[in-house]
């Protein structure tokens, strides 16, 4: 296909020159890397700077190893930039086993390397959730094979490769809204490889990788260090060392700040892969939405699914390893109006025989009744005045019930709500604070943002540590979009993808790993509170100050502002001291 | 129908009966009075037992006084303690279904019993609406002891039974089995098609399945009456693309139909077309598509449609203005009126689009795109002046309608070579429809003045008219965060809690809270004046040169639809903002802008020194609290320097020291909090990694 060239144009020459200058600069302090044809920075992983081809890793730390820590039972990524000084054409990068603390190895497989695909998202990208009607380069995909996806930078547009028995084509999937006729992700022709594939390396144009470890329960804790080696032309190129901590203890599932007792729940509108559970995508997302810590999901069925097909998706929701407790995504029909009209008699009784029915199927399927049912959306104040009766029914049969919306819900519904996405931002005190005072609904926020922001430091804060820290119970954005990939295809807001969909899985982004580290900053934060109640709790002195220490630390953190990774490293620091304090250090 | 309006039809229809069940001329006039009494006591019954609010009480007061006619038949006083019992429960909605006590309806009813004279029908009926409520309430066995007292007055009367069954495969097999039926009657066999499962896609998605039936049993309907094709066009407008499959195989059977014409028959072949496109079947495709061309019972766009779609097809990469244009030399200028072009070479560019033929589909989009306005890109200058706030010249308008809603759409020829997109795009009639404002920067920051004209302040202020609103969006530069405002008037509520992006090492955000965005209204005799401000100290790592753009949009909402400076086809819709273009930041300006930051970001990095600000510096340097080893080693030696910059801070700054301490120091004592954030995460991150 004329006209598509697979790679990105080298920057302008101004800027080009300004950046060679930069990187010349930095290689005086690595002298043994004058004559090497590609060098590397070490950048955050996570990070709102975007990493454009043409643009100096102001962040990066030149020729640096590639540092992990890690608990166990965590997925914790790093990345890094090459900058090749000659372009290598079909560049293979392989990463080596481990070697850790006596003998110790942690397997290549346990190391996932991928890189990172700028493409063209629509004018709001990295930003905002809202359609536009122009285009521009983002870094965004996270890509086995590159050239799964290709970028034509002349005619502003991207490619998808879907393979035919005949060979290959080229489907133009970013064109203007009113021509769009969609593009089917879900064929078993379009899929990633199963591995990292040979990259193109350009000149003068840095390229972003994601390197993430996934440690898992049991792993000997210490230093395990091996390196990702850079082959062209046959020959090794490069060599970036990489050095993981396995840390001495295990994340827990999180829990809410204001009381660990309960659970924070983990999940997104609209994630349950919209498949027949026979579709070779269906399993390999579920376990991918589970990887990334979505912990409450499915099984999208009901009293109504035909019997096999329920029992494929319950078994389908066990085997990816979703929590049940408690069960989201059952609904009641929806009876009556809109407004405040009473309901009757026999709406009433129409609500009764659903969630009998939903009983029956939770308890078939479960072996209990902690499951919400969802009726109605964003509804008015006397919608959910009227409404309550149907609620009871509900919380007759021993289940929840779940309803998203706006502050008024309080006021009518405050007694009765068990959970509630709220409208608004994760980070408004206010939003969860009465719903806490009365002390059992899960609160998370939604729409403020929706999801849609490709940036991964964005999407990290805004479902981590800013909605924890403002005591929000939940998280639970609208919504995980399957596709479209064309960031034009819909009128008023952009897809809100968080990962794409393929015919063999999902295809991570930088955002859906930013997802990932938010909630895994909860764990983080959950395993500190957890040491501080109890150092709190042991009657020696020191460690109750120590413990109160890290409650005072929490008290004062700006979540909106402060720097993530350094809160991060920051836990850790903590958490040790504290198992130090209390002897359990391995 | 709801229960009340079934059961007023039920009375109804009992009523005549009063006139079958007179005997003799002196009852008739009894008979009729009774008649026209209980008909005006129900009447009214149901009258006020009609709307979101019922009078209940009222209403079964007239049902009282229906069935205290002496005179009136008991069917119709029975169909009476129907509607009163419904009343009744009517009367309870809003309840929780526990405190509804049905036993009060139930007493109604059973008051029916008692009625004197009670044929076997009558107590059979009186029966059934007991054992009927008994179903609502699941009470199954008392409903079956009903329904048997039902059956033991009247065995001719059939329980209605338990629900019929929602089972597909049960259904399915009733329908088969009247389909195989040879002695089934040709309409109880198409009933049977009907109610095969397989037609409900809006549940199973599965056309396939839907296909299958219709192959085995459609063709013998079709033969008798091909109109019975029609069934397939609701399918095909349900799957829309899908499956292209089935509606490949399904639009030549449906427009077999000769009942299919009008915007269903064009509907169907558009459909066609674009299932063969994806199909990637383009030799029926352009069999199709001529078949169109030459279709009569097609309006000319439509067969223009298809010439256009056959020759783009047959054409391949060829020049689609060219191909447009000889297709279109076969029709006259008014049988292709300019919207109607527009919008089938649209559609011919989706069937090229669908079927991968993206050079034809490009081509035909940019034909398509010829027909509206392209509006240049919005600019108004932002200029430095000496103290923006005094005052400037209004030289810009929110002009532009907001919106992508096609009403750019060109109509005329002339219109194709440049129309007039101006201020008559608002609506005079509304009063508000006109906004200007300019925008200035000083040394403090960038400034918007807006002066919104309304011709109904007062009826604004007193709240009889809305005063509209303003939101708008702001960036410094093409690929930055923007900043979200909305401001109400008259009052002039600012709210900007929306963020792209949270503060951090490269970007902090103008904001209300942190006091960088603010805004302030006043009522003036005409309108509403607005002064909206961002501080360059959100912006400090960036400011402008002359000649840079910075993005801007503002929509004002008035009482008659959006109003903008760029346009924007939807909220937040970046690419279709506007720009300020900077202009007078001679060296002595933005000297003065540094100046400023120069103070600012000093007072700031001073805070951080300060036990009662929980400083940063002061943090790390707590022996308790922080960590005086990471604060010796790693922050000190910055803070040091920072430190002595902070000492050459003065009135008396020269230019050049100015220079200095803005390259030098501001980015440092603006940022140190993030600084200190790096220096320690790499801190710990390298004692995570000393020894095994």
């Amino acid at each position: 296909m004329a006209g598509i060239i697979g790679l990105l144009p080298p920057p302008a020459a101004a800027a080009e020159s300004a950046v060679s200058a930069r990187v010349a600069a930095d290689l005086k302090a690595r002298p043994d890397l004058a004559a090497a044809p590609v060098v590397w920075y070490a950048v955050p992983a996570m990070s709102d700077l975007m990493r454009l081809p043409g643009v100096y890793p102001a962040d990066g730390q030149f020729a640096a190893d590639l540092r992990i820590v890690a608990a166990q039972d965590e997925y914790e990524p790093a990345s890094f930039l090459l900058y090749p000084l000659k372009s290598l054409d079909k560049a293979e990068l392989k990463v080596s086993d481990l070697k850790g603390p006596a003998g110790a190895v942690l397997s290549r497989e346990s190391l996932d390397l991928k890189v990172v695909k700028v493409w063209y998202q629509n004018g709001n990208g990295w930003f905002s959730y809202f359609s536009d009607v122009g285009l521009k380069l983002v870094p965004e995909l996270l890509l086995n094979d590159e050239t799964l996806i290709t970028v034509d930078t002349a005619r502003q547009a991207n490619y998808a490769r879907v393979n035919e028995p005949g060979g290959s084509r080229q489907v133009w999937i970013s064109p203007p809204r009113r021509l769009d006729t969609g593009f089917d992700a879900f064929s078993p022709a379009f899929a990633d490889a199963r591995t990292l594939q040979p990259v193109a390396l350009p000149a003068g144009a840095f390229k972003q990788f994601m390197l993430t470890a996934h440690v898992a329960r049991g792993v000997k804790p210490g230093v395990y260090r091996g390196q990702v080696e850079l082959v062209a032309g046959g020959k090794a190129v490069a060599s970036i060392p990489v050095a993981l901590r396995v840390l001495p203890f295990e994340l827990p599932l999180p829990a809410t700040r204001f009381d660990l007792s309960r659970n924070f729940i983990v999940s997104l509108m609209g994630a349950w892969p919209k498949l027949s559970p026979d579709h070779p995508a269906f399993l390999p997302t579920l376990k991918n939405l589970r990887r990334h810590n979505i912990l409450h999901l499915g099984p999208n069925c009901g009293p109504d699914t035909p019997k096999d097909e329920a029992k494929k998706r319950v078994a389908a929701m066990k085997e990816a390893g979703f929590e049940t407790h408690p069960i989201l995504g059952g609904s009641l029909p929806w009876l009556g109006e809109h407004d405040g009209t009473p309901l009757t008699f026999d709406e009433l009784m129409g609500f009764k025989r659903s969630a009998v029915s939903w009983k029956k199927f939770y308890m078939e399927h479960f072996g209990h009744t902690d499951a919400a049912l969802g009726l109605g959306d964003e509804q008015g104040a006397s919608w959910v005045a009227k409404t309550r009766p149907a609620w009871r029914l509900v919380h007759e049969q021993g289940m929840k019930v779940d309803l998203a919306g706006h502050s008024h819900y309080f006021y009518k519904g405050g007694y009765m709500l068990d959970i509630y996405p709220a409208a608004g931002s994760p980070e408004e005190l206010e939003k969860p604070r009465p719903w806490n005072e009365v002390g059992f609904t899960a609160v998370g926020f939604y729409a403020s943002q929706h999801n849609g922001s490709e940036n991964p430091s964005f999407v990290r804060r805004q479902h981590g540590l800013l909605g924890y820290l403002s005591n929000y119970s939940m998280v639970d954005n609208y919504e995980f979009a399957y596709g479209p990939w064309n960031d034009l295809a819909n009128d008023l807001y952009k897809p809100m993808v968080l990962a794409y969909p393929t015919g063999q899985g999902l295809v991570d982004t930088l955002a859906w790993e930013g997802f990932r580290e938010g909630i895994d900053d909860i764990r983080y934060a959950t395993r500190l509170h957890l040491l501080a109640q109890e150092a709190i709790q042991s009657g020696k002195l020191d460690r109750i100050y120590a413990g109160r220490k890290v409650l005072q630390w929490f008290a004062l953190m700006k979540g909106a502002e402060v720097d993530l990774n350094a809160v991060r490293a920051e836990m850790v620091e903590k958490i040790l001291n504290l198992m130090t304090l209390s002897e359990t250090v391995r | 129908m709801t229960t009340m309006n079934r059961i007023s039809l039920a009375l109804l229809i009992a009523l005549p009966a009063l006139s079958f069940t007179a005997h003799g001329q002196d009852n008739k006039a009894a008979l009729d009075a009774a008649r026209s009494n209980l008909t005006a006591h129900t009447a009214r019954a149901a009258s006020l037992m009609a709307g979101r609010s019922p009078k209940v009480e009222e209403a079964i007061a007239e049902y009282e006084a229906a069935v205290a006619i002496p005179d009136a038949p008991n069917k119709a006083k029975i169909a009476a303690f129907k509607a009163m019992a419904e009343a009744r429960i009517r009367g309870m909605a809003g309840l929780d279904l526990n405190k509804m006590d049905i036993g009060q309806a139930h007493a109604i009813l059973r008051r029916a019993l008692a009625l004197p004279g009670l044929k076997p029908d009558e107590q059979a009926e009186a029966w059934q609406n007991i054992a009927k409520l008994y179903e609502r309430q699941d009470l199954t066995a008392e409903a079956r002891a009903a329904y048997d007292k039902m059956q033991e007055v009247n065995p001719a009367k059939t329980p209605a039974g338990p629900r019929k069954s929602e089972s597909a495969a049960e259904i399915r097999a009733a329908c088969l089995l009247t389909l195989n039926n040879p002695a089934a009657t040709p309409a109880a066999r198409w009933s049977a098609f009907k109610d095969l499962p397989s037609w409900t896609t809006w549940r199973t998605r599965d056309f396939a399945a839907l296909r299958a039936d219709c192959e085995t049993w459609l063709p013998a309907f079709m033969a008798v009456d091909t109109n019975r094709a029609m069934g397939l066009v609701s399918k095909i407008k349900e799957v829309k693309a899908s499956d292209p499959s089935f509606v490949a195989w399904a639009a030549p059977l449906a427009l077999l139909a000769p009942k299919l014409e009008g915007a269903d028959y064009v509907l169907v072949r558009n459909a066609q077309l674009g299932a063969l496109a994806a199909l990637g079947k383009t030799k029926e495709l352009v069999q199709a598509a001529e078949s169109m061309a030459k279709d009569g019972k097609l309006p000319a766009p439509v067969r223009f449609q298809g010439s256009l779609t056959a020759a783009a097809f047959k054409g391949g990469g060829a020049d689609m203005k060219k191909i447009v244009a000889a297709a279109a030399k076969a029709f006259k200028p008014e049988e292709l009126p300019h919207k109607e072009k527009s919008d089938v070479i649209l559609e011919a560019a989706r069937v090229a689009m669908a079927g991968g033929q993206e050079q034809a589909a490009r081509g035909l989009y940019a034909a398509y795109e010829a027909f509206f306005a392209q509006l240049p890109r919005a600019s108004t200058p932002c200029a430095f002046m000496g103290k923006a706030v005094e005052g400037g010249a209004y030289t810009a308008k929110l002009d532009r309608p907001y919106g992508d809603n096609l009403k750019f759409l060109l109509e005329t020829d002339a219109a194709v070579t440049g129309r007039n997109i101006g201020p008559e795009a608002g609506t005079e009639a509304s009063g508000d429809n006109v906004t200007d404002f300019y925008t200035a920067c000083d040394r403090e920051g960038v400034h918007f003045f807006f002066r919104a004209h309304d011709s109904k302040v007062d009826e604004v202020l007193n709240g009889f008219v809305t005063g509209g609103s303003y939101e708008g969006y702001f960036a410094a530069g093409s690929n930055q965060p923007y900043s979200f405002f909305n401001i109400g008037l008259p009052g002039g509520d600012f709210s900007d809690t929306f963020d792209t992006m949270y503060p951090n090492r490269q970007f902090r955000s103008a904001s209300r809270k942190n006091g960088l965005a603010k805004s302030e209204t006043r009522v003036v005799d005409k309108g509403f004046v607005t002064h909206l401000f961002y501080d360059w100290e959100a912006f400090y790592d960036k400011l402008p040169a002359n000649g840079d753009a910075w993005q801007f949009e503002n929509i004002r909402w008035t009482r008659a639809g959006g109003l903008s400076f760029g346009g924007s086809q939807s909220v937040h819709n970046r690419s279709s903002w506007g720009d300020i273009v900077f202009s007078g930041l001679t060296p002595e300006n933005l000297s003065a802008i540094k100046r400023r930051l120069v103070f600012k970001a000093a007072a700031k990095y001073r805070l951080e020194g300060r036990p009662s600000e929980n400083g940063v510096i002061d943090f790390w340097r707590d022996a308790q609290l922080g960590d005086p080893e990471f604060y010796r080693t790693e922050l000190k030696p910055l803070v040091d320097t920072l430190d002595e910059y902070a000492k050459k801070v003065g009135k008396e700054m020269s230019v050049a020291d100015v220079d200095t301490l803005f390259a030098n120091a501001v980015p440092g004592w603006m940022e140190i909090r993030y600084l200190a954030a790096e220096r320690r995460q790499n801190y710990l991150d390298r004692k995570r990694m000393a020894g095994e």
